[in-house]
C-alpha cells in the first residue's frame, strides 16, 4: 500500500507547506497596502496616490484653476486652491482616525473647480468585484 | 459509448455528487475554511486506475459542473475546476511514474488546494489566500492519505470482482 516514494513525496508536500508557511510571512513580501488618496477632477479619476511620504499634489486645469492637495503620513487636506470661497481649505484635513467624525467623511469637495478628494481606506480599496472565498 | 460504459459513468457521477454534498454539511476543522476530505477522489481514482484517463477527465468535468450547479455556485465551480484540472494532472503523472494510491491520492489533494490558490489569485488579483496554503497542504496529506488507502482497497476488491 505505502513504497518508499510515497514517504518521500509526503515529505516534500510538507517541505512545500513549510515554505510556503515562510513566504508568506516575509514582512517585505507582504507589506500591507497603504491607504490611497483619489483626486477626481469633473468625475473623473485624475491621480491615485499612495500615502507615507509628505508632499504636495498639484491638480492644474485648463482655464487657470489649479487646487494643492497636501499628502501627509496617514490622510490629506486642501492646501491651497483658486477657488472664490476657500471652503474646501477650511474643511481641514482627513485622517485615517478622524473621518468617521467628519461631516464630509473621507472626502474634501472642491465645488467651483470641481474637484473631489478621498481617503480610500485600505478595506475598501481592493476590487469591489473580488468574490468572497 | 457503450451503454455499459455510460450507466457506469453516470453512478461514478452521482456518487461523487453525493459525496461532495456530503461534505457541505459540516466543518471538518472549525476555524480553517476550506479543509474538507476529499472524497469524491476515492470515485476518480477509482476511475483512474480501473477504467482511464478519458473516464476520468469526463468525471471530474461533471462533477465540478454539476456540482456547481446544484450547489457550488459559479465562483465554486471555478474554484473546483482549477482544482480538479491541476489534481488529476498530478494524479496521472504519479501514476505514471509508478506511485502507490496513496501517494497519488496525498499529491492529488495537495495539488487541488494548490489549483484552488491559483485561482483565487487570477480572480482577487492577489496572494492573500495562499497564506492558508500551508495549513491546507498538511490537511491534504492527512485527507489524501486516508482516501489513498480507501481507494487502495476499493480498487484491489473491484479487480477481483471484475476477473
Amino acid at each position: 500500500m505505502f513504497k518508499r516514494r510515497d514517504i518521500l513525496l509526503g515529505l516534500g508536500i510538507l517541505l512545500a507547506a513549510g515554505l510556503v508557511f515562510l513566504l508568506t510571512r516575509i514582512p517585505i513580501l507582504n507589506r500591507k497596502p497603504k491607504n490611497l488618496v483619489r483626486i477626481y477632477v469633473n468625475g473623473q479619476l485624475y491621480a491615485e496616490e499612495a500615502l507615507g511620504k509628505e508632499r504636495d499634489v498639484t491638480v492644474s486645469q485648463p482655464g487657470g484653476a489649479e487646487n494643492v492637495v497636501h499628502l501627509t503620513e496617514n490622510g490629506f487636506y486642501m492646501a491651497r486652491s483658486t477657488c472664490m470661497n476657500q471652503l474646501c481649505v477650511y474643511q481641514g484635513d482627513v485622517t485615517e482616525e478622524n473621518y468617521a467624525a467628519r461631516f464630509l467623511g473621507t472626502h474634501v469637495l472642491c465645488l467651483p473647480n470641481r474637484v473631489d478628494v478621498e481617503l480610500v481606506l485600505e478595506a475598501n480599496a481592493a476590487d469591489p468585484d473580488a468574490p468572497d472565498i | 459509448m457503450k451503454t455499459r460504459t455510460l450507466t457506469h459513468l453516470a453512478m461514478l457521477t452521482a456518487i461523487m455528487l453525493v459525496l461532495g454534498l456530503v461534505e457541505r454539511q459540516f466543518v471538518l476543522v472549525p476555524g480553517v475554511p476550506g479543509i474538507k476530505p476529499g472524497l469524491s477522489n476515492i470515485v476518480l481514482m477509482y476511475a483512474l486506475c480501473l477504467l482511464g484517463a478519458k473516464e476520468a477527465w469526463m468525471l471530474m468535468g461533471l462533477k465540478v459542473v454539476l456540482g456547481g450547479l446544484l450547489y457550488a455556485g459559479v465562483s465554486g465551480m471555478l474554484y473546483g475546476l482549477a482544482g480538479g484540472v491541476l489534481s488529476l494532472l498530478v494524479m496521472m503523472l504519479l501514476c505514471r511514474l509508478h506511485f502507490s494510491l496513496t501517494g497519488v491520492s496525498m499529491a492529488g489533494a495537495a495539488a487541488h488546494a494548490g489549483g484552488q490558490v491559483l485561482m483565487s489569485r487570477a480572480l482577487m488579483g492577489s496572494w492573500a489566500a495562499a497564506a492558508q496554503l500551508p495549513i491546507l497542504l498538511v490537511a491534504a496529506l492527512i485527507t489524501g492519505l486516508i482516501n489513498g488507502v480507501t481507494a487502495t482497497l476499493v480498487c484491489r476488491a473491484l479487480k477481483k470482482q471484475k476477473t
